[in-house]
């Protein structure tokens, strides 16, 4: 997420697209990254909930 | 012949005889120090393989651990899964994190959920620059302003719900308290959405699709809503054995 929010913002100041425009990658990713750990196995100590 | 450092003993030098070589013979090599596998949270001392001790999902040394046995981890756990520490009953304020969880992340982190923190100052920064971004020229200001105002007293109850968890002595996670990932099913159904919404925004800011004409087709979350309602029960349903009158 901070490498996402990092590239975004790194467009944003070097003339690209603004991160008005590109905020919605971040919830892209972070949907992706929430979907990839539903597919891990989990850790010994397993938390309740997500998110 | 080469210089001889002054911290150095010619051996050629030596006389041969065994007691004498043996004053003079150099120390032998310090044993290499054991490796350095991590630190103990509470007191930071570095710990070696034989001195870890592995609890609530983290490190310390044998002075501080706690008394909770936990099996040794196959594999590092996850940052997004590990267990915060739990505080000590008096250490947790709940009026005290209901204060500041009012101030996006600083109620979780309070609470010592720092990713979960990082997440509502997160999630409140995208409300505040949705609404402040040229998508409300739509006529959406009502809403995310709503759903900014919202999130605000979430975070604030959240926190003090959390402190109440660990006030009472109860185990917390990371992500306590926030939404469920997945649903009765089974289907990730949270990040799904998540996903179409990122990409939904996404197209709307490029101008490949109009919000407001996606948003007309509300009613279609209802019956989607209603769907897995149905699903849900029939599947219930049909794993407690209940009866199909169809």
């Amino acid at each position: 997420m901070m490498a996402t929010l990092g590239g975004l913002f790194a467009i944003d100041q070097g003339g690209g697209y603004s991160f008005s425009s590109t905020w919605p990658v971040l919830i892209i990713v972070f949907g992706l990254m929430k979907l990839a750990e539903a597919g891990l196995p989990k850790a010994p100590v397993a938390n309740q909930g997500g998110m | 012949m080469e210089p001889i450092m002054p911290n150095q003993t010619d051996v050629s030098t030596l006389p041969a005889g065994p007691a004498v070589a043996e004053e003079a013979a150099p120390p032998p090599a310090a044993q290499p120090a054991p490796a350095v596998v991590g630190y103990c949270r509470t007191c930071g001392r570095p710990l070696t393989d034989e001195t870890k001790r592995y609890a609530l999902g983290t490190l310390f040394c044998a002075d501080h651990a706690p008394s909770v046995d936990a099996p040794p981890p196959v594999d590092p756990p996850s940052p997004y899964l590990a267990t915060a520490t739990p505080l000590a009953a008096s250490a947790a304020s709940p009026a005290f994190a209901f204060i500041l969880g009012l101030i996006p992340g600083v109620g979780a982190i309070y609470n010592g959920q720092y990713a979960k923190g990082f997440v509502h100052v997160l999630v409140f920064g995208l409300l505040t620059s949705i609404v402040s971004s040229s998508a409300m020229s739509d006529g959406f200001e009502p809403l995310f302003g709503t759903l900014t105002a919202v999130w605000v007293f979430y975070m604030a109850f959240e926190a003090y719900h959390t402190a109440k968890r660990r006030a009472a002595g109860e185990q917390i996670d990371e992500f306590s308290s926030l939404i469920p990932m997945e649903g009765n099913s089974g289907l990730p159904v949270a990040p799904i959405v998540l996903i179409l919404l990122g990409v939904v925004f996404l197209l709307g800011n490029f101008g490949l699709l109009r919000l407001s004409q996606v948003l007309r087709f509300w009613p279609l979350l209802l019956i989607a809503a209603g769907g897995v309602m149905l699903a849900n029960r029939l599947k219930g349903n049909s794993a407690t054995g209940g009866d199909r009158e169809q």
